[in-house]
């Protein structure tokens, strides 16, 4: 039923918005695609207008446009910080086909009033709550240990928060970090950190745009709740080959590229590895027990393109990335083996139909796993965990003249490996697996139209249609009251354990309130299949990923969202308010109480317990996006909370991750081409956690009773990190830059955690009790040697 | 596994990180009661009564005597008969075996196996009970002991061939006592077990040593902290293997997690559960013992 009144809803939208777009006879179509003049790379988001009328548009991720106006003569112009403007006279009698090569501009040229006037998408775009990130402009932001982060830049925009150093994932408007769909060439990243969420995965050479959306989000995303990272990785350069590199504290990375048919292919290649262990080696003594032990990681990027004709276009891309941690004790007779990472494989295919409709169709493979080896005497125990998926997508975009509509299906196959752990004392095996893989069919289709209603007001809307369903083989074990097995019931292969079908419908609005402002708001409803289940109270990587089954029903989220954009001075400054209300039903957790190895020998859902949650929340924005001076304020005031009926007794608690202040302060300044100092600065209220408030004895030990759950706070984070970045003159074709970066400029001692500390023996009659709280990292300077051919 | 990765977190934290003590604002705690009550087979049974403390009050002689509850009436039956546990004499004996020094002890019920046992306790107004059974006893295919080359030729790890029963539900208990040193049974580190890892398997496995108790900070320095979880040539051992009931292995299992990891800031505070009515924390459980000695030689 509710399938059947999907699909004749998304057809008459669908055919509606072509009957209105389609029968003007005196207008033609201006598109083609946007590249850099210097690399051939696909430029995205740049602007295109027609400056007679300021009407217009941006590229798609793949760089085309495609504008539908009236005939007659007009002079299109097309914009991109950080390039010359191009502009052009044209006298427009059919449909045109005008590919533009943009000029890169020094740095400077960006306090140069640009021509066009169209730099106020953020008041004029429907988008709510999107925020993208100039790569450039990340690379000159203080570093932590000189690496380059793009997920650490995203926590520094309102809304978004870190949960700490040292924690994985990051938390858009109080959705959990499984709750973000992170893309990378269109392939899911499933987690998207190094070294317990020290270092992000993603290798800023090798990264071309990078866009976050957190609010309204439009039809052709899904499977998510809180937020959508679309990261797009450069095509490379199909002009002349060149490298780029660089040499840091920690890593060490080098990024190539070129054509491999001038203006038709090129190719990229990029790898980062770390070495500490490296480094460490020469110091730890021969003797030492635990000689061998080391952590590295490694990423390695890679991408060709091929373009067959204006029509046609072929990407191939991919994404390996490992964490490898071994840890050796003589003494103990211990060898442990860890090791964790994603990896994701796309190819693309882009087709123009016509002037007017593009299409892209993409088959991705990702993977995200960990896999432990652990020998202690003769015990042998083995854990893996894993989700792979298996993708097809096809997304269409018609652009007509007052409507963008999107269209596109989804199909992925996810295959999940919540525990698969194997224990062996000499040659005796141990009972441990029980559900080894775990199926699932996700589909979607979806339409999406963005058209003007008016002058003044445009909407966005969309509904996307989901199905998923987990399939056998699979074994359902049913527990009795004290946790043995009494029954199973058995699936067979592509037998329905679980089918769930909904409609998400999408709906975002901007009214124009005056020339330099707007006011937008955003009703979004999503549905997330898929469940990380994390049995400590921090991410680690061994976290699993489930489905949704008979047991779990699929998360559900639904937002409201609504903002007051206001650009001044020409645009030299941007402005936003926002609020939101964000309500989460079917949120997951495992009970109290739950070990580790209770999932072992029965499916993982059966220890799940599951509740609600809500957050709500005010972000205020200010940007001063000219000048020799520019960065920006972000500050977010935000609520958020849990209710479930079997944890902390059924009381709603906070969540780990709420916050109630988070304010993040950027400035750069550029004094000419080469020098440039960043500032940086973050205060966040301390997370919530729980503490112990009294103690009592067992066999002559100390017990902690706790506290209700996430009742008290760390305190707060603040943080100042400061960086200098230099550009040496251009010698021959080399170039070199410096990058100097300190970390936490006035020492601050963040919490990263607090501990108990008992000192004296109960058999004595003596115990006193002092909490410590340890801090991670004090003042870290860093420098980074970059160099580009 | 779990914990290793908490470790490595953790190394990480201490070998980069900066401490400092801090003050932390507690609520005042609701102040609770904590029985520790057991029954082992051809033993009377024993129950310490104690009551929770404020988190970071000090612990001297004097708060010890505030905190152990000394006008319970505690009372045993096993279905037949009926007897109220004497409370021990006073003052307090300076040797004693138990902490808090002062317990409640049977001396007309003995455990017999297959029996159930349901105690009550009233004291303050309150009235607390819990059922436990005795689980019939199993004992060790064969001890020995396998030294460490690392630690030189004085030090061994204590090992055990096991059979576990066909049947699925079985959860057992370790205790060992180096006779003339250790002045009770100590559970070995990690001393509770359920069977459905190995359920009517045989194998081998090894045991650490235990505490007498975590506090005692002496022992995890100097030359005392070699001898962590081994036992020492010349030792002669009592290994105590008890065959207990679900709800007593299900306390244990979070007691002992929480011991280890109690205030680690990576664990998941969780709640002990217990098998007492009443809003008491704490157990009452049955042992189903068997004892083997052996000498290291």
């Amino acid at each position: 039923m509710i399938r059947n009144t999907l699909i004749i809803t998304l057809l008459t939208l669908f055919f509606a918005t072509l009957t209105i777009t389609g029968f003007s006879q005196d207008k033609v179509t201006l598109s083609g695609y946007v590249k850099d003049a210097a690399t051939g790379e696909d430029l995205i988001g740049a602007n295109v207008f027609i400056k007679e009328t300021m009407k217009g548009t941006t590229t798609n991720p793949y760089g085309f446009y495609s504008l539908t106006i009236p005939k007659g003569n007009v002079t299109f112009v097309v914009s991109y910080i950080g390039y010359k403007d191009y502009s052009v006279a044209i006298d427009l009698k059919s449909d045109l086909r005008q590919n533009i090569n943009l000029e890169p501009s020094m740095i400077t040229t960006k306090e140069v009033v640009i021509t066009g006037k169209k730099e106020d998408n953020n008041t004029q775009g429907t988008q709510v709550g999107t925020f993208e990130i100039p790569i450039e402009k990340v690379k000159t932001l203080p570093a932590f240990l000189g690496e380059v982060d793009i997920l650490k830049t995203i926590q520094l925009t309102p809304g978004v928060q870190s949960a700490g150093e040292g924690n994985s994932g990051f938390y858009v408007r109080g959705g959990g970090p499984d709750q973000n769909l992170i893309l990378l060439d269109e392939g899911v990243v499933y987690n998207a950190s190094h070294l317990f969420g020290f270092f992000s995965v993603f290798n800023a050479d090798a990264i071309k745009n990078v866009e976050l959306t957190k609010a309204g989000m439009p039809a052709n995303y899904g499977g998510r709740l809180a937020s959508v990272l679309d990261i797009s990785m450069k095509d490379g350069n199909n002009k002349s080959f060149h490298g780029t590199g660089g040499i840091g504290l920690i890593s060490s990375r080098l990024t190539l590229e070129g054509p491999i048919q001038k203006d038709r292919s090129s190719f990229i290649v990029s790898g980062r590895r770390t070495y500490i262990d490296v480094l460490m080696k020469p110091f730890v003594k021969e003797t030492s027990p635990f000689k061998g032990s080391g952590y590295y990681f490694y990423d390695l990027n890679a991408k060709a393109n091929y373009i067959f004709s204006d029509k046609d276009r072929l990407f191939v891309s991919g994404y390996f990335g490992r964490d490898i941690f071994s840890l050796v004790s003589g003494e103990e007779s211990m060898e442990s083996k860890i090791q964790w990472g994603n990896g994701t494989l796309s190819s693309r295919w882009n087709h123009l139909f016509n002037d007017q409709l593009f299409s892209n169709t993409t088959a991705i493979f990702s993977d995200y796993s960990f896999a432990m080896d652990a020998t202690l005497t003769n015990f042998d125990f083995k854990l893996f965990t894993a989700v792979r998926d298996y993708n097809l997508k096809s997304d269409f975009t018609y652009l007509g003249g007052r409507h963008t509509v999107k269209f596109g299906a989804n199909y992925i196959y996810h295959i999940f490996t919540p525990n698969n752990a194997s224990f062996k004392s000499g040659d005796v095996d141990f009972d441990l697996s029980k559900d080894v893989e775990l199926f699932a069919h996700d589909a979607a289709i979806y339409i999406n139209d963005e058209f003007d209603l008016s002058e003044k007001i445009r909407f966005n809307a969309g509904v996307r249609g989901t199905m998923f369903t987990q399939v056998g083989p699979f074994s359902r074990f049913v527990k009795n009251e004290v946790g043995q097995i009494t029954d199973t019931t058995l699936y067979g292969p592509n037998e329905s354990v679980a089918t769930y079908t909904h409609a998400e419908p999408r709906l975002s609005v901007r009214w124009i309130t005056s020339k330099t402002s707007s006011v937008k708001a955003a009703y979004t409803q999503n549905y997330q299949y898929i469940h990380l289940a994390s049995v400590s109270a921090v991410s680690l990587p061994s976290d699993i990923w489930v489905p949704s089954s008979e047991l779990v029903e699929p998360q559900f989220g639904t937002q409201y969202s609504i903002g007051y954009f206001r650009n001044f001075k020409e645009n030299m400054f941007e402005t936003s308010f926002e609020v939101y209300y964000k309500d989460l039903k079917n949120q997951i957790e495992f009970a109290e109480g739950a070990m580790p190895e209770d999932n072992v020998t029965t499916n993982a859902d059966n220890s799940f317990v599951y509740g609600n949650g809500w957050s709500y929340g005010a972000e205020l924005f200010l940007k001063k996006r000219k000048g020799k001076l520019n960065g920006w304020i972000g500050y977010t005031l935000s609520y958020t909370k849990r209710k479930f009926p079997e944890v902390n007794g059924g009381k709603e608690f906070y969540a780990k991750y709420d916050r109630r202040h988070d304010v993040s302060f950027i400035a750069s300044y550029d004094f000419n081409d080469k020098l440039t100092v960043s500032l940086v600065w973050v205060y966040a209220t301390g997370n919530a956690i729980t503490l112990p408030i009294s103690r009592y004895f067992l066999e002559g030990n100390v017990v902690n009773e706790y506290s209700d759950r996430n009742s008290f706070r760390m305190p707060p984070y603040h943080r100042m990190d400061f960086s200098v970045n230099y550009v040496f003159e251009k010698k021959k074709r080399w170039q070199h830059s410096l990058n100097f970066s300190v970390y936490n400029l006035y020492n601050r001692y963040n919490p990263y955690f607090i501990y108990f500390e008992t000192t004296g023996n109960v058999n004595e009659m003596n115990l006193e009790v002092a909490a410590k709280q340890v801090s991670l990292f004090p003042i870290l300077p860093s420098i980074t040697w970059n160099f580009n051919f | 596994m779990l914990k290793n990765i908490v470790a490595i977190a953790l190394l990480m934290g201490i070998l980069a990180g900066c401490e400092k003590d801090i003050t932390i604002d507690l609520p005042e705690s609701e102040r609770k009661t904590v029985i520790e009550g057991w029954i082992e087979n051809g033993d009377y049974a024993m129950v310490l009564i104690t009551r929770n403390s404020p988190y970071f009050s000090k612990i001297d002689s004097a708060a010890i005597i505030d905190m152990i509850l000394i006008n319970a009436k505690v009372t045993l039956t096993d279905g037949v008969q009926t007897e109220v546990l004497d409370p021990p004499p006073f003052p307090i004996p300076n040797n004693w075996d138990y902490f808090p020094p002062y317990v409640y002890k049977g001396k007309v019920i003995k455990g017999e196996v297959g029996k159930t046992y349901t105690l009550t306790v009233e004291a303050d107004d309150q009235t607390y009970m819990a059922v436990t059974t005795i689980p019939a006893p199993v004992r060790f295919d064969s001890l020995w002991i396998e030294k460490n080359p690392a630690k030189g030729d004085t030090l061994g790890m204590l090992w055990a061939r096991f059979t576990d029963g066909p049947d699925l539900g079985d959860y057992y208990r370790i205790f060992t006592k180096r006779i003339g040193n250790d002045r009770k049974f100590l559970p070995i580190m990690g001393s509770v077990y359920e069977d459905k890892f190995f359920n009517g398997k045989t194998f081998d496995f090894s045991m650490y040593r235990g505490f007498e108790t975590l506090t005692d900070e002496s022992q995890f320095e100097g030359p005392a902290a070699e001898e962590i979880g081994y036992f020492k040539v010349g030792d002669q051992i009592a290994v105590k293997l008890c065959a207990i009931d679900r709800a007593h292995f299900a306390f244990w299992r979070a007691a002992e997690a929480e011991f280890f990891t109690g205030g680690n800031p990576f664990a998941t505070p969780a709640k002990i559960p217990t098998n007492f009515t009443g809003g008491a924390l704490g157990y009452f459980g049955g042992y189903g013992a068997t004892i083997d000695t052996l000498l290291v030689e």
